[in-house]
């Protein structure tokens, strides 16, 4: 199965939950997402996730100055990002549950069907 | 390390980038591009220290990139938003007319295409250009009729150093902008205040008081003067340095050498000269130093030099000279001038 179309669900609640651990800029994000495992996600997904979701007003977001090159636009989660945060968690949770009960029931016939 | 926050290659990708997004609102394509501005900057960065691959290898196609930040930031995957109705409305209309459909099938050409794209690679040249032309202008407004370097006062060097200032501030300008471009409504103003700017300019006659003329307006003569603001008169001095009066100045023919602009006092005006005649009652322009009409010959600002003696004999004197501008073989302690 094409994990990218999977992501593209739960993409919002990667990035809130990666922000949640720490500020980010977007290549960070990318890279701590990447480093989490989820590795097929795309660079200008990450950008334009994150600009969604601090025009939805869930992130705050100052500017670094950096060194080696051009600023960097740090974002974080505001009282707003925490709760979407928390809800989409639960929905999330919620949903696996269900998707893996249904998994099971479905291999538990398999083996039932093999025997 | 300090490294280059632009390259042509992240210049190209970036243009190509901004030109998928085209059809946005200018607010959204602008917070979009200081995105992907700085990620860019990230991926180049990367790409340095791993010394190898290119941003297209490692991002895909800028134009699927513009699609996938494009949707996932949930902009519209295309048409434009409402408040730029108008705009669309204007560039429909022009793109239905025979001007639109011939530009259209142009930029289908490939050549044309080509073109577009090479465009891009000329922006520094159009920057130092841009910043050479800043001070050539300048000079033109401050009086000087410059050649290919631009000039303030007699000497290169001012003008030298501020064309490589201008050249850089210039570059660093478009650098920055092309990272960080400003609002659509700051170029609009920036692009109109410039253009007002030049028609002023032309309409005034490059600069105010017509200054222009004055210091361009050469000796018809091989006469030099390298002094600021007496271009417009000559003093002639014996070997003891005295000032000479009624000096007639000729070339090697026989033609007189005469001043053709006019004198000008502190204010810019014309001062009227007293004008000389020859024995033959006709007018002689080429006496000097000029006298005005109120009869006071001018002293000049400055003294010169006093000759060491040469030992050369001179020629006789010329008649009608005083005898204290007569030559003399060698320095006289006694400097005191003798108008007439």
């Amino acid at each position: 199965m094409d994990t990218t179309q999977l992501l593209k669900g739960v993409l919002d609640l990667a990035v809130l939950a990666v922000l949640a651990d720490e500020d980010g800029y977007g290549y960070d994000v990318v890279r701590r997402l990447r480093a989490a495992g989820i590795e097929e996600v795309g660079d200008a997904s990450v950008y334009g996730t994150l600009r969604r979701l601090f025009t939805a007003g869930n992130l705050s977001s100052y500017v670094v100055p950096s060194e080696e090159g051009p600023h960097r636009k740090y974002y974080g989660l505001n009282a707003a990002g925490r709760a979407a945060l928390a809800t989409q968690s639960k929905s999330w949770t919620g949903f696996a549950q269900t998707m893996d009960s249904l998994l099971h029931l479905d291999i538990h016939i398999n083996e039932e069907s093999a025997m | 390390m300090t490294a280059p926050t632009t390259t042509p290659e992240i210049d190209h990708y970036l243009a190509a980038v901004r030109s998928a997004l085209a059809d946005l609102s200018a607010e959204d394509r602008d917070d979009l591009m200081e995105d992907v501005a700085s990620h860019l900057a990230e991926i180049a960065a990367e790409l340095r220290a791993e010394n190898t691959g290119s941003l297209e290898t490692r991002l895909g196609k800028p134009a699927d990139y513009a699609a996938e930040l494009r949707s996932s930031a949930g902009l519209p995957v295309s048409g434009p938003q409402a408040r730029q109705a108008w705009r669309t409305g204007l560039s429909a209309a022009v793109a239905s007319s025979p001007l639109g459909r011939g530009l259209a099938a142009a930029s289908d050409n490939r050549q044309v295409a080509a073109l577009r794209a090479f465009l891009p690679e000329l922006r520094p040249g159009w920057w130092v250009f841009r910043g050479y032309l800043a001070v050539w202008l300048l000079s033109l407004f401050f009086g000087n009729l410059p050649g290919v370097i631009p000039t303030f006062g007699h000497n290169a060097l001012p003008g030298v150093l501020f064309t490589a200032a201008a050249i850089w501030a210039s570059v660093r300008l478009g650098r920055h902008w092309l990272a960080h471009p400003p609002r659509r409504g700051w170029l609009v103003l920036g692009t109109g205040c410039a253009v007002l700017a030049v028609l002023l300019f032309v309409v005034t006659g490059f600069g105010p008081g017509r200054s222009g003329d004055r210091s361009y307006t050469s000796y018809t003569g091989p006469a030099q003067n390298g002094t600021d603001g007496l271009e417009s008169n000559i003093y002639a001095f014996d070997s003891d340095g005295k000032p000479l009066t009624g000096v007639q100045l000729f070339d090697q023919d026989g033609q007189p050498i005469e001043l053709t602009q006019p004198v000008l006092d502190a204010n810019g005006n014309e001062v009227p000269m007293i004008s000389r005649f020859n024995t033959a009652g006709i007018p002689v322009n080429n006496v000097f130093p000029r006298v005005p009409a109120n009869g006071v010959v001018p002293v000049a600002p400055f003294a010169p030099p006093r000759l060491a003696p040469s030992g050369i004999a001179s020629p006789s004197p010329a008649p009608g000279q005083s005898a204290a501008a007569s030559p003399s073989p060698g320095p006289k302690p006694s400097t005191q001038p003798s108008p007439r």
